[in-house]
Formats: C-alpha cells, sequence, structure tokens
C-alpha cells in the first residue's frame, strides 16, 4: 500500500475553499475495469460523480477473481490507481448466503479503513466481500455508516436475484422456504429458512438502504428490510460517450447534445427501427421480440425494423442455438448487429426510433432505459416491475403485456400504421436526472446519516 | 432368509467356531462361521440392516437376539475412547456463567450460522463448545472455524474426536471439558428465535430449587410446533412399549407467556446446572447414536426429586432433518433397540 497516500489523505482534512470534505469508499463485488456488469458500472460511476464535484474524497474497493490480478502472498493491490484498490477473492466464498470464508478478509478490511478512515463506506452489492462485512465494520469503527444500493433481488432470491423461476421461468411474487425449496429442489426449506436469516442478520448494521426503484424498494420492505432506513435514488448513470475531454471537464459533465426528432411524412419510405440493446439472455425476452417479429413478418408488416445490439455468447449453448435458429427464421425484418462497446450505446440508441425492453424478470432500473430517455428515444417495454415504474405508459413510451410476443406484436402494428405516435412521444419524455444531481442526492443521503456537511 | 443367532461368549482364540443346526426331523449340519471383520457402528448398523420384525416379535426378538447382542457391541466400542484435540478459536471465557454443547455431525456449516445468530445476541460470559463428532471433516470445520472467529470475533472451542462416537458420547465430551456453573446441550440444527433464550432458561432453572432440567420451545421454520416437552405414550404398533412423543408437534398452539411442567424434555435445547448434569454422569451412552437418551435423563433426575419444566418464552427454531434417512431398515431397528433398552432401564417406573 502506498504509505504516502496515507499520509496525505490524513482524515478531517480541511481543504482551502471546501471545509471538510466527505470521505467515502465504494465497495463493488467486481472492478469496473475488470468486469462490466451493472454493479461495478454504477459504483464506478458514483466514484467518478462525487470526485467531479469536488466535494468528496472518494475510495473504490473492488474485488477480482481472476488470475491476471493475483499477487503472489496478497489479498490487497492497487493496479489501476492511487485510490483504486482491489481484493482478490479466494474460491472459498459461500454463494449462498453470501459468507465470506476467507480469514484474512476482516483484517484487510479493517486496515484499509484505517488508513482511509472513511466517513461513509457504500456499498454496491455485497456478494463478494460477505454480509459480515457489514458487522465488522460497525464493531470496529462505528463512526463509519454504512450505506448498501440494492441490486436485484439478491437477497430475496437464490435464482440470481431475478424472483422468477428456476424452470418454468414464471414470475415470482415472494419467497418463502417452502417456494424456494421447490425451485431449488436440492435445498430443504430449512436451508432457505437460514439463509434469510443469516442475510438479515447483517443487513440490520447497514444505516441506509439505496434502491434505485420503488418497485425493488417495496419488494425489500416486504421482505422485511426497515422502510425508515431506504430511501429511493436511481444510480449515477453510466459514462457518457467516450469523446476527446475539452480541457478541465470532467466526464462527468459531459452533456448529450440535444437530438433532433423524427419526422415520418406521408409517402417516406425509412423503415421504423426498434432497438433493443444488451445482454442477450433468455429473461430478456429475446424470444418474446423474435416471435414478435415473426408474427409482423405473417402480417406483412414491412415498415418495422427490429435491430439488436448484444451479445449472446455467454448464454447456455442451448440458448445459443435457440437464438441462432431464431433469427435465421425472420431474418427479413430482424437485424442482428452483435456486440457493442458501451461508450457507442448513445449513437447507436439516436440511430433507432424506439428502444425496446421485453425483458420477461421484474427488472430492478434498467440502465437501457434511462440511456433511451437521455438520447430522448421512447421506450417499449413489459408493463411489469422497474420498467413500468420508469417507463409512463403515453409519455415515455409504451407497455405490452410481459411474455406475450402478440401484444408486442400489436403493439409494433400500431406504430407501423401510426409511426407519429412515437414521435409526439417526445414532447412528454422525462428527462433522466443529471450525473451531477444524482451525485449531490447521494451526497445529501451521506449527510442525513452524519457525513460532514 | 436366514437365521440370525446370539450366543454370547464364544470367543476361543486360535479356534475356528462353526454353526451346528440340528432340523426338527433329526438331520443335523454344520456350517463355518466367518470370524467378525465388522466392529463397533458398523457392526450395529450391519446388523440392524437385516431384519424386520412384527410388533408381537418385538418383545422376544430384542429380548434374546437383538438388545444384548447390540449391548455388547455397543459397550466394546465405548472401551476405546477417542482423542480429543481441543482447539481454542479465540482466548478461552474466563469463568462462563453457562457452557452451550453443541455436537456437530454431517452438517458442519450449520456451526457457521450458530455463530453468526450468536454473535449478535449471546451474552459474552458463556462459553461454547463443539464437539466434532465426524472427523473426516475436521479440515474443513478448521477452516471454517477460523473464518469464523475473524468475522464474528466471538470466542469458542472446538474439541475434535479421532472417531466417531455418536450423540451421548459427544455430549459427554462436551460436559468433560465445561466450566460454566450452567450447561446448556444444545444440538447444531437449533437456531436462537428470541434472542434471551438463554438467560431466560438460566433464570428459570434458578427460580426453584426442584426444578432440575429445563427445557425450551422448539418451533419448525413456518412457525409451528417442535417441542413443548415431552410426554410417554405406549404405542401398540411397537409392542406397547413406552415413546417419548412431542405433544402438538406440527400444530400451531397458543401457550402462555411463562412456563409449564413437562415429564421430560428434548436434548436438542435443555439447561441445567453443571452439578447436576455431572452428578447424572452425562447421558446413557448405551443409547446408540442419539435417541431417548434426552428422556432417560430426565427421569434420572426425576429419580433425584428434580423436575421438568419448559419455558414457552425462551423460543428458538428447530430444523429436524426431514425424514428421508428414517426410512433406512438399520435407523428403525436403531430406534427400536433404543426404546428397547429404555423399556429394559424404566421397567419399573410409573408413566
Amino acid at each position: 500500500m502506498n504509505f504516502e497516500s496515507s499520509v496525505t489523505l490524513a482524515p478531517g482534512a480541511i481543504r482551502p475553499g471546501f471545509g471538510v470534505r466527505q470521505r467515502v469508499l465504494v465497495l463493488t463485488h467486481s472492478h469496473p475495469k475488470i468486469t462490466r456488469g451493472g454493479a461495478e458500472i454504477a459504483a464506478g460511476s458514483l466514484v467518478r460523480a462525487l470526485r467531479a464535484s469536488g466535494e468528496v474524497e472518494a475510495f473504490l474497493l473492488g474485488c477480482s477473481s481472476k488470475p491476471e490480478t493475483e499477487r503472489l502472498g496478497l489479498s490487497l493491490t492497487q493496479p489501476f490507481a492511487e485510490q483504486d484498490f482491489v481484493y482478490q477473492a479466494p474460491s472459498s466464498f459461500d454463494h449462498f448466503k453470501f459468507a465470506n470464508r476467507d480469514a484474512k478478509f476482516p483484517k484487510i478490511l479493517l486496515d484499509l479503513l484505517d488508513e482511509i478512515k472513511p466517513d461513509i463506506v457504500h456499498f454496491h452489492h455485497y456478494t463478494v466481500f460477505g454480509v459480515e462485512a457489514f458487522a465488522i465494520i460497525k464493531r470496529n469503527r462505528p463512526e463509519a455508516k454504512i450505506v448498501l444500493t440494492l441490486h436485484e433481488f439478491l437477497a430475496i432470491c437464490l435464482n440470481h436475484g431475478q424472483m422468477v423461476k428456476t424452470k418454468s421461468l414464471q414470475l415470482c411474487d415472494a419467497e418463502s422456504p417452502m417456494a424456494c425449496s421447490r425451485c431449488f429442489p436440492e435445498l430443504g426449506p430449512r436451508d432457505f429458512f437460514l439463509r434469510k436469516a443469516y442475510i438479515r442478520t447483517f443487513l440490520d448494521y447497514v444505516d441506509l438502504f439505496i434502491s434505485p426503484s420503488q418497485f425493488l424498494a417495496d419488494r425489500y420492505i416486504e421482505w422485511g428490510l426497515p422502510r425508515d432506513k431506504l430511501i429511493v435514488l436511481e444510480n449515477v448513470p453510466p459514462e457518457l460517450e467516450a469523446r476527446p475531454a475539452p480541457t478541465e471537464r470532467s466526464q462527468a459533465q459531459v452533456r448529450v447534445r440535444p437530438v433532433p426528432s423524427v419526422k415520418w411524412s406521408a409517402g417516406r419510405r425509412r423503415p421504423i427501427r426498434i432497438g433493443l440493446f444488451g445482454q442477450l439472455s433468455p429473461l430478456k425476452g429475446i424470444k418474446v421480440l423474435l416471435d414478435a417479429a415473426k408474427e409482423l413478418a405473417a402480417n406483412k408488416i414491412e415498415n418495422v425494423r427490429i435491430e439488436i445490439f448484444g451479445d449472446y455468447s455467454s448464454q447456455p449453448l442451448e440458448f445459443q442455438k435457440a437464438v441462432i435458429d431464431a433469427l435465421g427464421e425472420v431474418s427479413a425484418n430482424v437485424r442482428f448487429h452483435g456486440p457493442y462497446d458501451n461508450s457507442k450505446v448513445h449513437r447507436l440508441m439516436r440511430a433507432v426510433d424506439a428502444v425496446l425492453v421485453p425483458s420477461i424478470w421484474w427488472e430492478n432500473s434498467p440502465v437501457v432505459i434511462q440511456e433511451a430517455l437521455t438520447n430522448r428515444r421512447p421506450v417499449i417495454c413489459s408493463d411489469i416491475g422497474g420498467m413500468a415504474e420508469a417507463v409512463r405508459p403515453g409519455l415515455d413510451g409504451l407497455w405490452f403485456s410481459v411474455g406475450d410476443s402478440m401484444s408486442l406484436a400489436e403493439v409494433l402494428m400500431e406504430v407501423s400504421r401510426s409511426p407519429e405516435i412515437l414521435t409526439s412521444l417526445e414532447a412528454t419524455l422525462r428527462r433522466p436526472r443529471p450525473v451531477e444531481a444524482v451525485a449531490r442526492a447521494h451526497m445529501e443521503a451521506y449527510r442525513a446519516i452524519g457525513a460532514p456537511k | 432368509m436366514g437365521f440370525i443367532a446370539y450366543v454370547p461368549e464364544i470367543h476361543h482364540p486360535g479356534e475356528s467356531i462353526y454353526a451346528e443346526i440340528e432340523m426338527r426331523d433329526g438331520r443335523i449340519g454344520f456350517r463355518p462361521l466367518q470370524p467378525a471383520f465388522f466392529s463397533g457402528l458398523p457392526a450395529i448398523k450391519e446388523l440392524l440392516g437385516r431384519f424386520t420384525l412384527r410388533s408381537d416379535e418385538l418383545k422376544e426378538g430384542f429380548d434374546n437376539v437383538f438388545g444384548p447382542a447390540v449391548e455388547t457391541m455397543n459397550a466394546f466400542r465405548l472401551l476405546s475412547r477417542p482423542d480429543e484435540d481441543v482447539l481454542n478459536f479465540g482466548a478461552p471465557i474466563r469463568s462462563p456463567r453457562a457452557t452451550i454443547v453443541v455436537p456437530l455431525y454431517g452438517r458442519v456449516d450449520f456451526l457457521e450460522y450458530q455463530l453468526a445468530f450468536f454473535s449478535q445476541s449471546l451474552a459474552s460470559d458463556h462459553e461454547i463448545i463443539y464437539v466434532l463428532d465426524d472427523p473426516e471433516r475436521r479440515l474443513e470445520v478448521d477452516a471454517l472455524a477460523a473464518a469464523c472467529l475473524a468475522k464474528f470475533e466471538r470466542p469458542f472451542t472446538v474439541i475434535a474426536l479421532a472417531h466417531n462416537v455418536g450423540y451421548a458420547p459427544a455430549n459427554n465430551v462436551g460436559l468433560k471439558h465445561a466450566r460454566g456453573d450452567h450447561i446448556c446441550f444444545l444440538n447444531s440444527d437449533v437456531f436462537p428465535g428470541d434472542p434471551d433464550w438463554l438467560e431466560l432458561l438460566i433464570a428459570t432453572e434458578k427460580s426453584d430449587e426442584s426444578v432440575g432440567i429445563v427445557g425450551a420451545l422448539l418451533n419448525y421454520e413456518d412457525g409451528t410446533l417442535q417441542h413443548r416437552g415431552c410426554a410417554f405414550e405406549r404405542l401398540p404398533e411397537f409392542a406397547d412399549w413406552v415413546f417419548a412423543i412431542h405433544p402438538d408437534k406440527g400444530r400451531r398452539v397458543t401457550l402462555p407467556e411463562s412456563h409449564g411442567a413437562a415429564l421430560a424434555v428434548t436434548g436438542a435445547c435443555m439447561v441445567m446446572t453443571r452439578e447436576l448434569a455431572l452428578q447424572l454422569g452425562g447421558f446413557d451412552e448405551g443409547y446408540v447414536i442419539g435417541d431417548f437418551e434426552d428422556a432417560d435423563l430426565c427421569l434420572r433426575a426425576g429419580e433425584l426429586g428434580l423436575s421438568c419444566l419448559v419455558d414457552y418464552r425462551a423460543q428458538l427454531y428447530h430444523l429436524e432433518r426431514q425424514s428421508q434417512g428414517q426410512s433406512q431398515p438399520w435407523r428403525m431397528n436403531l430406534t427400536l433397540y433404543n426404546a428397547w433398552r429404555f423399556q429394559q432401564r424404566w421397567r419399573d417406573h410409573e408413566f
């Protein structure tokens, strides 16, 4: 660890013109420079935005299980930057109840906290660190407040936190030891009872829960989190399109330029482009989309084109094959563009007329909806959960019945008949809060639980 | 098909043994017998896995054949005591008020759950002793225990046994090492519901000199009752033998916010003074693996004029295993052996 940095980062340091700066350590289960999942991207964006405010000393602790970040005999390294740490996680982690079995971890964490002396320890996810980390921090550094941003229904549902039944992919409304054991027959109801008790025991130490959507918050309150410790606050949106940074302006201040609307004049033959962005996994509803496309083709609808930007290479082979077969059948009105670099997402979105989110699980607070609205594109989405909350029908976009390809086909046929439905939405689209405002809301939340003003 | 016979004292070193079988019509046959190649629990399991008795055969079968045979094999197995490795995780607690003794077998991960919950609510002057009765899990438990100490910062002791001995002997090893004024025998699949459970049990034990053993209110994970004290009942399907039963098990019942008398309490969670436990000599190790020894202990306390109580306020969860394992014939016959032994011991007791 850098000795010099621990000197320059003395606790309560008064910076000219700033008063006492908040000291925030953001922890995430992976590291945004190692993997590109939602939680680590959100954590990285938060750190960047906090730093850009000029009022926060922000540190990042991510995890890695990749051999390329291993250093012999070390568990904590700084491969990327001075205020940026990586915990090399051993494979002994118990993913069932998020229990860390690394006997060295508590000391690693406490030594780092001693060095950084944060006012706020903000977790994006608790897996890999283990839920016990909350108790370890509270017992040893009671002055540090613990914030946890919830991602998916991870504590509630063993099926990757999706609250979808394992075999049937049916939506699940509530956990129970018996219901969970039906999804995982090799585990009994008592295992799920203990899992919940274990996780709940340690979530008790969290001072503030942040949920990116009301829907997610309600599910967690129903599960047992205290209402008075939970706020709804969106994640800091991901880094905007990479472009040469003009002089001193930070990434967080870069804005997307206003996008001119697209008008369909009578007789114009340009197809209506409907874009799907993201991982092509079964729960993202790709099958619903392809079936709807087939229905459009059967109805000789030729002015709607589905543009798919995404990757299915990390999906189970069987599913990949099903996707490839389905793509082959509907090739006329579906274009598959393959994986894209996330820094290009804004440019790609501005080239479509609407963004489609056909997920067959609840979704949390999909980043893709935030991105679509930022680019002034209406969203066509399933009518449930985090999607329905983020998209007001008739104002931000259109809904169809979740999992129902006929319902989606009907919406698309309606759009085909009257493309102006999409352009007319532009006047009412919600404007996502800019990065600075979301960062400021986080800083206010930190103050509300005791961080320096 | 075949024969099972109990023939005591046939061991003549250097001589081979054979069975001489005389039929009713006078024919006689000889059959050489192999010397025993199993001993201890494997031999007991092997024997108990080989027969099924009707209710009307139980008494004769166990009185003449299986009872004395298992009793002898069990006594022989207990002659060799396992080495005990005492592993202190964290500094031992100075003059503990109570010692919790937990035998650990199979699901060793329950240790992590229990310690997590204890680290939240259990007073720091109680001692926790795990008796690992599953030598093959030693490495796994060492690593898990080290991680638990690091993250929960709650000292505890693991006593690792060099070979598997079963429920009563494992608890008795824990008792031997215990230093608390009170002892709490606890199963590894029992988890606190009320955070004050142990304080309540100790206070109730102290409340009246005529109280010997205090049990807890145990629930299943769905909130239905598992234990509110034991009763005794003769079961006609098992030769009218007396069994300890759990009234209202699996039901939803409302109990007073106090305590109630019981004829016996389950060993899954019971509290008494260490002095009493030692005076009783711990659990009777003649019961094999784990059945009836808790009821037996309560009845022996009763012989000293001490009664059992259940504190309904001390609520815990008992996540008793599902019954798949019970359907194996040896397991059923083992229960019947322990039941037989209980009938012998309490032949003259009025139930």
